[in-house]
């Protein structure tokens, strides 16, 4: 029913969309700024940018980029229709209709499969023969991102705190402006919409920014993400085969993966969309100075965690029901956040223990206030210590779970962790692994409070540009000969 | 009012500015220290041999060398690892070694001397293959594709200057971006995601192929269609002539030869039937007689090795297989390379009186 991926006579190929780190999307996005730049009219880079948007997408599959223009324009109408009517149970009833649609749409594209086989496989532990088959469906790039943003806008409008957008131009920016289109960050129509409107004028500052971002979304792809990739891969892949150092290498060469290749792609994100004159959010916060769960999940992927906060947590109670439905609220939140990830039950696990953490963070915060000294101990440099490595060695442990294609390797890779196995060497030497880390960490040393800041003022401007020629050709030089997708594009 | 706005958009101009400079200076600096510094970068092969023959000259200075230069055919063709030791008149133990490239002709062979000159490579003898359909002219982007700046003189010496830039210019537009694996295995291995250019360049302590393009077998059917697809390719040579750069950078290498007193054997490697059957009898003699000339003039033994081996021992009906590799090896050690580096003197006047030209009973044409 659906065009198979790979299948050029219905639109299909066989690649992801353009990597923001291809020479492909580079040529394209120095031409849409061009021509962008060129315009004095409001309205056509509008267009421009709708067009531009639209061929991003369509480069990699024609139909399902139609898809997302026909499932936006359905939501701009829906949204349009709530916001004149005047009756609030008829403006539920709208709204109701509308999420109902837009978490259709994603189940059916992205979860049938995974009710189906799941169901099947219940059945057949019951004992029941029959086979209930799949579906032939590919999951759009970017269709986690793109109804996550459609359902925050139905909601912002129903509780009137953005008003029905109007124009069908800017609405259809706003969900597929190509920069945040397939891996986020997941955008407010209260941030986006009246960027729109705005008068852009081409600036250096922003400019400037805007490249500062994306070298450095680009030396975290491309030199760490990548680089860890291959470290990565091949000890996941055959868990059994190697020894604990090894199992714990990788574990956290993971940790740095997915940091450099997520927080990379949105910086690039990020970078892209301030050359274009649009400030996106930010939506990592040095998430690896995390001291708890609670703080860590409010550092890492913020445009993910605040729209489940604000539409999810807070429309089930929040914390303001007590502790157990407060328990219960987080349990379900991070469940949903589990399973918005991927339609597999590890992702699933990934979330319940995240859910289960953030409760006995819940709980521990609250029994550590009865007790002055406990908190006080805690918060020395010592005790912040401890809580700092305990959370990351949590994440660590729950990555295992994240990257695990099954129950069956991620026990096996943590039961080897704990044991003392012997196996394979490592796939690659230690000391890149370690090089890594320690470069994230002085990144995040120097994040820190703005601490860079304060030296980059006093630097010259000769400094500071060799500074940037260096990390470029030091991108250049780490980059792999073989490059990763972006690992969020499967979400 | 409008001060620090200002200031603020002057600094960030002037950080673009530098960056791009910046960026313009690596790439420069990085370019010209790579001209003089890692000529591997541009040619992989080269420097996989160099390498190779560095460590055994360290292992053994004073051992003299036997140097052979040539193309893919000799590349493949000639395994000094298996060969018996090679004695001297004077009982020294030699070391042959091939310095072979792809697709090297006589200007690529002058370019390789030149390097050894560089790289302080005494050779006692040299071993000069001739290639004729390479003798007939080469292409200047072989060459260009693999020349560092020292190389420079002799690429532009000898080919059209535009299209030889061009193809150099072309290999330099982004070094950081080309060589970075290159400089990675050199600096920090540990980081580098390819392997080493002597890891990809397979080859042996001496030189011989060890697994990089030789094939040990190759079916029959592919060996026919191969060598049908090279045989039409050189139809050419039913009117060979040689090129006059091509004559001029052999004699050149001769020259040198001469100068500094080193031995020197001209080898024209084996060819299949069906690729000798591609030269016209008066191709045939134009050849004979060009060779014979060089021989005689510059005192340097000819072996006409093109009828010693069998059309099986071919993989396209100029490059061999295994089986031919080693049966052309050990017939050039026993026949050839013996005798020579016993006496390079009396080879040069077998060769000249004819006394050479074996085996006994195959004419040249």
């Amino acid at each position: 029913m659906y065009p198979r991926r790979g299948d050029p006579a219905r639109g299909g190929k066989d690649t992801d969309v353009m990597l923001f780190c291809s020479l492909q999307f580079l040529g394209f996005f120095l031409l849409v700024l061009l021509a962008y730049w060129s315009m004095p009219w409001r309205w056509a880079r509008v267009w421009l940018l709708l067009i531009a948007s639209f061929y991003f997408y369509a480069t990699w599959n024609l139909y399902l980029a139609a898809l997302v223009l026909g499932a936006a324009t359905y939501n701009y109408l829906l949204a349009l229709w709530m916001g004149r009517l005047t009756s609030a149970w008829a403006r539920r009833a709208v709204l109701t209709f509308g999420l109902t649609q837009n978490v259709a749409l994603l189940v059916h594209f992205k979860y049938v499969n995974f009710f189906l086989e799941s169901l099947q496989s219940l059945l057949t532990s019951l004992g029941f023969s029959g086979n209930l088959g799949t579906l032939n469906i590919i999951v759009p790039i970017g269709i986690s991102f793109y109804t996550f943003e459609a359902i925050n806008y139905l909601m912002d409008v129903y509780w009137k705190k953005t008003p029905a957008e109007r124009s069908w131009p800017n609405f259809l920016l706003f969900i597929t402006f190509f920069p945040h289109l397939v891996a986020g960050p997941i955008v407010r129509a209260k941030d986006f919409l009246p960027q729109i409107q705005r008068r852009k004028r081409w600036s250096w500052e922003r400019c400037h920014l805007g490249l500062r971002f994306i070298l450095l979304g680009l030396f975290k792809k491309l030199a760490i993400a990548d680089q860890m990739a291959l470290f990565v891969d091949p000890v996941f892949a055959a868990p059994e085969s190697f020894g604990a150092s090894v199992l714990w290498l990788a574990a956290l060469a993971y940790v740095l993966q997915v940091y450099g290749n997520f927080s990379g792609y949105s910086d690039i994100a990020v970078g892209t969309a301030h050359l274009l004159g649009y400030k996106l959010v930010q939506n990592f916060n040095m998430p690896y100075l995390a001291v708890n769960i609670a703080d860590f999940w409010r550092r890492w992927h913020m445009s993910l965690s605040s729209w489940l906060r604000d539409y999810l947590f807070v429309p089930l109670g929040g914390s303001r029901g007590g502790r157990w439905l407060t328990y219960r609220n987080l349990l379900i939140t991070m469940t949903v956040c589990g399973l918005w990830h991927g339609a597999s039950w590890m992702f699933v696990l990934f979330g319940l223990v995240h859910g289960l953490s953030l409760i006995v963070h819940h709980a521990f915060r609250g029994w550590c206030k009865e007790r002055q000294v406990v908190r006080a101990a805690l918060e020395t440099t010592p005790g912040t210590v401890l809580r700092w490595a305990f959370t990351m060695g949590f994440f660590m442990l729950s990555l295992v779970l994240f990257r695990a294609h099954s129950l069956s390797q991620a026990g096996t890779y943590l039961g080897r962790m704990f044991s003392a196995t012997e196996g394979l060497a490592p796939p690659r030497a230690a000391l890149v692994v370690l090089l890594a880390a320690g470069v994230l960490a002085a990144g995040h040393w120097l994040g820190y409070g703005n601490r860079w800041l304060a030296w980059y003022a006093k630097l010259p401007a000769p400094v500071r540009g060799l500074g940037y020629a260096c990390m470029t050709v030091a991108t250049i030089l780490l980059m792999p000969v073989t490059t990763q997708t972006f690992i969020y594009f499967q979400f | 009012m409008h001060a620090r706005p200002q200031r603020r958009r002057a600094a960030r101009k002037a950080d673009l500015l530098w960056t791009l400079l910046g960026l313009v200076a690596l790439q420069v600096a990085f370019l010209l220290w790579s001209e003089w510094n890692a000529p591997e970068f541009y040619d992989l092969e080269y420097g996989a041999r160099i390498a190779i023959l560095h460590e055994r000259l360290a292992e053994n200075p004073q051992r003299p060398v036997a140097i052979v230069l040539g193309s893919s055919r000799i590349g493949q063709a000639f395994l000094p690892e298996m060969m018996p030791p090679l004695k001297t008149a004077e009982g020294e133990d030699a070391l042959a070694f091939n310095f072979s490239h792809l697709m090297s002709g006589p200007v690529m062979n002058l370019i390789a001397w030149r390097r050894l000159e560089r790289e302080g490579v005494k050779a006692r003898w040299l071993v000069l293959e001739l290639v004729p359909t390479l003798m007939m002219g080469e292409h200047p982007s072989t060459a260009a594709g693999v020349a560092t700046a020292p190389d420079l003189p002799v690429l532009l010496e000898y080919f059209p200057r535009g299209r030889a830039l061009r193809t150099y210019v072309k290999n330099r537009a982004n070094p950081w971006y080309q060589h970075r694996q290159a400089l990675l295995q050199r600096w920090a291995p540990a980081l580098a995601t390819q392997a080493s250019h002597t890891d990809l360049v397979k080859l042996g302590p001496c030189g011989g192929d060890a697994g990089w393009n030789l094939p040990n077998h190759v079916p029959d059917e592919d060996r026919r269609r191969m060598t049908a697809r090279v045989a039409a390719g050189a139809q050419f040579l039913r009117a060979w002539k040689i090129d006059a750069r091509a004559d001029r950078a052999i004699r050149t290498v001769l020259e040198d030869c001469r100068r500094q007193n080193i031995p020197t054997l001209l080898l024209l490697t084996p060819e299949s039937s069906e690729l000798r059957a591609c030269y016209s009898p008066d191709s045939l003699v134009a050849l004979d007689d060009y060779c014979a000339r060089l021989s005689r003039e510059f005192q340097a033994p000819l072996i006409n090795a093109r009828a010693w081996l069998d059309d099986e021992d071919f993989s396209d009906g100029h490059h061999v297989v295994r089986r031919g590799a080693e049966r052309f090896t050990l017939r050039l050690a026993k026949d050839a390379l013996q005798p020579f580096l016993s006496n390079p003197l009396q080879a040069a006047e077998k060769s000249a009186s004819g006394a050479l030209q074996i085996p006994p009973g195959i004419p040249l044409r």
